[in-house]
Parts: C-alpha cells; structure tokens; sequence
C-alpha cells in the first residue's frame, strides 16, 4: 500500500449519502440478476453465492454510517430529502456575498444552522465577523432558501425516543445479565 | 467530516473471482482489505469512492497464464477448480477511499455513551472514540457522582448531560496508536491496548452539549431534559 495523496478532496455528508446508497443499489442488482444466472445454471433458483455478496466489513460500517446519517438532527434524516444536485453549486450561489472558508461551508452544508446560536458554533469569532442581527438573519435566509427549515418539534421528538429506547435497552441488557448471573450462583 | 485519499496497492485476484467483471472483482478486493480500519494518520476506512486506473494483471507464484487487457475470463467450472490453488492474479490499482476524518474544529454530533470524573465518552453509530475532557465542558460543569452523569448548572437551571443524548461537539485533536506487532516478550505493553484512531472534543461553547438544549423553538425544549 502505497499513499499517493493523504488528501485529495473533502466531501459533505450528502455526497457520502449519495454514494452509499447507489453502493447498496449496484450490490442487490448484482445479487439479484448472479442469482438467476447461476441459478439457471445448477438449477436451484433460491441459490446465493456468497461470493456475490458484499465483504462482511463494509456490509457492517455501510449500514452503521447510512444509521449516523439518517437520524435526526441530521438534515438527510428529513423528508422529503432536502438535497439535490444542485444543492451545492445554489448554497454557494446564496452564500457568495459574505466570506466564509471551506470548513464553514462544509458544516453549514451538513449541519443546516437555521438559528443564531446555531450558526454560532460553526461559524468562527461569528460576532466580530458578523456583528449586526441583519446579517445574521440574512446569512440564515440564504441557508433556508436551499436547505429548507427542520421540522422542530419531530426531530427533538425523533431525538428524545432515540435516547429513551437506548436507556431501555441498556437495562433490558443488564436486568438480563443479572438473571443470567443470578442463575450461576 | 469525511475526505478522500488516493492510495496505490497491489490487487490480489484470486480465480474464484475470475467470473465476476474485472472492476467489480477489484472494488470487492480492496473493499474487504480497507472497509472498517483505521490507516495511521490519514483514518477510518469507509469505503472505495472510485477506481483511477488498474494496471495489466500478472500472474502470482511465478507461472503461466498471463492476462493482457485486466479483463480475467471465466473459465469452465472444472479446469477451474484445478487452477484454484495455483494462480492468481496480482494487478496495481490507483484508487481513492472514503476517508471519515473530521478537520480540526470541526462541529458534528455524536451520542453521549458514559461519563467519568474525567470527562464525558461520545460515540457515533460507526465510531466509538470520542472524549470530552471535565475542563472542556462549560463553566458550572461539574460530575455528579450519584447518578454518574455531568450537570450543568446555568442561570439556576441545572441540566444534565445523560447517557444516549444526542449532543453536538467540537473536534480538538486527534491521536494516533500505531498497533503494530511488537516483539514477543513484551506482554505488559500488549494489556495497554489503546484504539488506533481517537479524538478529543470540546463543548465549552455556548451552543453545544445535548441539541435539545438548544434546538427548541423556544423554551418548551428544556423540560423534557430532566427524567
């Protein structure tokens, strides 16, 4: 293994997004249309070659990483989908009047800041930079012009059951251990 | 949060694979060597983003059957079971890798998994080492040594910090454990095994810690904190 170049892009979570769910497309196509020819071939229709199937390892951080991406507050969590193609090129369109660098951009693409104190953690010394409430509002405006608005109250919802079903959960798994230890003795 | 970097690597095709298309049989390849490991100083693998350019296959264990264009053909179920042990295909590929690998400062969220006196343990779905020091918590943050949790006590409110929420985070550093193999007779530096690839956070700044706290449209947000 050689590295050629340790960095060579960077990508929003968008593109990521994008480019995992086409992988898992392209695989259940290939699956799909494998098992029919070699099960034309030997006879047994219902036949999977494992061989087909996509390396265990990727199987497992694909599916982990599409989870972290579609859960709320995460903009892709949201529907309808509130990006596109031409998400990128229109944010920057939107965001040409004022100077932010490429780290900035790429948080607001993943993040959609949609209030001040949002904006806030992304946006670097916001309050020199960006002293008036104007531009601050404006600045808001041009991300919710592309990015669209979160629905609030379904994502602290979505936000508050993801928490109280890990806490159930975890003591579903302890109140188990203890049975199980119980038993031992 | 995520990059790519462009590696160069030699390809092993073994002849099981040799009916698949060539491409397909070499993303599988590095897909399997790469996904889900942590390459020291460049990061967590996620996967191939796209292939650049493969160089013509050469046949490995020094015989025959040399392949001219990368495009392996199939071969018969029978001769093919026969060659298995024998030959397999070595080809140099030029590739880039979907790389998580947040910049320094960057905001992302994450799940708050534990808390220590030392500080708070964040993961995300795919990746579990993320810490936030004791000091790098507000002002008015301190350890709650009953319900093993940090509080955070601000304008007479006192919030906490509980297990599974979800919180937004700074990245301040990364660091780096190189897992090489040691020599044998070094037992007591293998008990010490630290992950490949952590990350310390920051969530002094007003507008991280739990979303809750922050994301409301207006105040009805903080009572669902406390339970």
């Amino acid at each position: 293994m050689k590295i050629l170049e340790a960095q060579s892009a960077t990508l929003t979570n968008y593109e990521v997004y994008l480019h995992l769910t086409q992988q898992a497309e392209r695989y259940e196509r290939r699956e799909s249309s494998e098992k029919s020819r070699k099960g034309g071939k030997h006879g047994r229709k219902d036949h999977k070659d494992p061989k087909d199937r996509r390396p265990g390892n990727l199987a497992t951080i694909v599916k982990e990483l599409l989870d972290y991406l579609r859960e709320a507050p995460s903009p892709l969590g949201s529907q309808p989908l509130p990006y596109n193609e031409r998400t990128i090129k229109n944010l920057l369109a939107g965001l040409r009047p004022w100077d932010f660098t490429k780290g900035e951009i790429i948080m607001i693409l993943n993040l959609r800041p949609t209030k001040p104190e949002n904006l806030n953690t992304i946006i670097e010394e916001m309050e020199e930079r960006f002293p008036s409430d104007t531009t601050q509002a404006e600045i808001l405006k041009a991300i919710t012009d592309v990015l669209g608005r979160p629905d609030g109250e379904a994502e602290r919802q979505a936000m508050t059951d993801n928490a109280r079903e890990a806490r159930k959960e975890q003591l579903d798994q302890q109140a188990k251990q203890d049975e199980e230890m119980e038993v031992d003795e | 949060m995520f990059i790519l970097t462009k590696i160069a690597d030699l390809v092993q095709i073994t002849p099981e694979d040799f009916d698949k298309e060539a491409s397909q049989a070499i993303e599988d390849n590095i897909n399997a060597k790469y996904a889900n490991r942590v390459i020291q100083k460049i990061g967590l693998c996620i996967c191939l983003y796209d292939l650049l350019s493969a160089s013509e296959g050469l046949i490995g264990h020094g015989t025959g059957l040399v392949n001219v264009n990368g495009t392996p053909k199939p071969y018969p179920n029978s001769t093919y079971d026969f060659i298995a042990d024998i030959y397999c295909l070595l080809v140099t590929v030029e590739f880039r890798l979907i790389i998580f690998r947040p910049f320094k400062h960057e905001v992302i969220l994450g799940k708050i998994s534990s808390a220590t006196p030392q500080g708070i343990r964040i993961r995300t779905n795919f990746f579990d080492e993320i810490f936030v020091p004791a000091e790098r918590l507000p002002e008015g943050a301190s350890f709650n040594d009953k319900e093993q949790v940090f509080t955070w006590e601000t304008e007479g409110a006192l919030l906490y910090y509980d297990n599974h929420e979800t919180v937004r985070f700074r990245v301040e550093d990364e660091h780096w454990h190189d897992q090489a193999p040691t020599k044998p007779g070094n037992e007591e530096q293998e008990t010490k095994k630290m992950s490949p690839f952590t990350l310390t956070a920051s969530m002094e700044d007003s507008g991280m810690g739990p979303c809750l706290w922050w994301d409301g449209d207006d105040e009805e947000g903080e009572e669902e904190m406390e339970e």
